[in-house]
């Protein structure tokens, strides 16, 4: 199987070793059990902070007329002196959009898109990575969390 | 007579409430050392095989019918163990020690027991995505075909992180070893 690895390739014992068992401890079925029912239980509590404290969010105005749809991004970050918004419709470059502060820690930022699907993200004081908290994410070539937009028709 | 993949699906789909534990039974420790690495830590990786058990209790029961049950096994813990980095990434600094420290129990010798840390340290270099394609090909023996379908990436781009993987890898421990 690893006949790419050749002479005593260091990789070859890294292989052997990693390839040792791990076992599964007893008591996966109750262990779930539990977990599910603490799920449950932090899905109601999960929905009622959110309810008091939106801490990011996409919001999309349809304008079929006009071909674009207007496309409000929300980030709550107190701490921010920048808010940049990078994606797709950036070509990634952080230096194209910024949110504005909108009082209590929260920036916002309106632009018009197209139909399509994006990604984006955010970018706090130029060194931090923020994925959008309501939209869903996947995580880039990098394994940065990263948001999913789809703006319709 | 031992069931296979297939009766113990249908068996879970009827309602036979140990027939999922049968099958995590039969594919749960491969699972389970592919979520180890990746994640570094026994913990985090137990908690993802006990959402890979609810997930495919859900899903088995709500009609799903995968032809190929360990590629479809592995395709959810793929996807937790990527969700769960993604949700713990900021705290996850500290979580090999949980790893080490497990491993502490064994009966490694101080030798063994340095250099299994020291591939532990060389695997947390790589990006996810690398240690997630070194891990499936060649821990798991995966061809890329199925790497594909478990993974999501395409074939040029799994083969091309199996071979950064393994040359950062490489060169890790020839650091270590030069120290």
């Amino acid at each position: 199987m690893h006949d790419e690895f050749v002479g005593d390739d260091p990789l070859q014992s890294v292989i052997a070793a990693l390839r040792e068992p791990v076992a599964v401890e007893p008591g996966l079925r109750q262990r779930a059990a539990g977990r599910a029912t603490r799920q449950r239980r932090a899905g109601v509590a999960r929905i009622a902070v959110l309810a008091l404290l939106v801490l990011s969010a996409v919001a999309i105005v349809h304008r079929p007329a006009s071909g674009t749809s207007a496309v409000t991004f929300t980030l709550r970050a107190p701490a921010g002196s920048t808010v940049a918004l990078v994606g797709d419709f950036t070509d990634w470059r952080s230096d194209r959009l910024h949110l504005s502060p909108s009082g209590s820690g929260v920036w916002q930022a309106t632009i018009r898109l197209r139909p399509g699907r994006y990604r984006f993200a955010y970018l706090v004081d130029h060194r931090q990575w923020r994925a959008d908290t309501v939209a869903p994410t996947a995580p880039d070539d990098f394994g940065r969390p990263t948001s999913l937009l789809t703006v319709n028709p | 007579m031992i069931p296979t993949d297939d009766q113990l699906i249908a068996q879970i789909a009827a309602g036979e409430p140990t027939a999922l534990d049968q099958l995590m039974n039969r594919h749960g420790p491969r699972l389970m050392r592919f979520a180890t690495h990746y994640l570094h830590s026994s913990s985090d990786a137990d908690d993802v095989l006990q959402e890979v058990f609810l997930r495919a209790d859900r899903a088995i029961r709500n009609g799903s019918r995968p032809d190929q049950v360990s590629a479809w096994l592995f395709r959810i813990t793929v996807n937790r163990c990527r969700s769960h980095r993604r949700r713990w990434w900021p705290f996850v600094s500290g979580a090999a020690a949980d790893h080490a420290i497990a491993r502490a129990a064994t009966t490694d010798t101080h030798e063994q027991f340095a250099w299994r840390d020291e591939i532990d340290r060389a695997l947390s270099t790589l990006s996810a995505p690398l240690r997630e394609a070194f891990l499936l090909k060649h821990v798991d023996g995966m061809a890329y075909d199925e790497m594909v379908a478990v993974t999501g990436a395409s074939l040029s781009a799994l083969k091309m992180r199996v071979t950064r993987a393994c040359d950062q890898l490489r060169e890790r421990l020839q650091e270590v070893r030069n120290a």
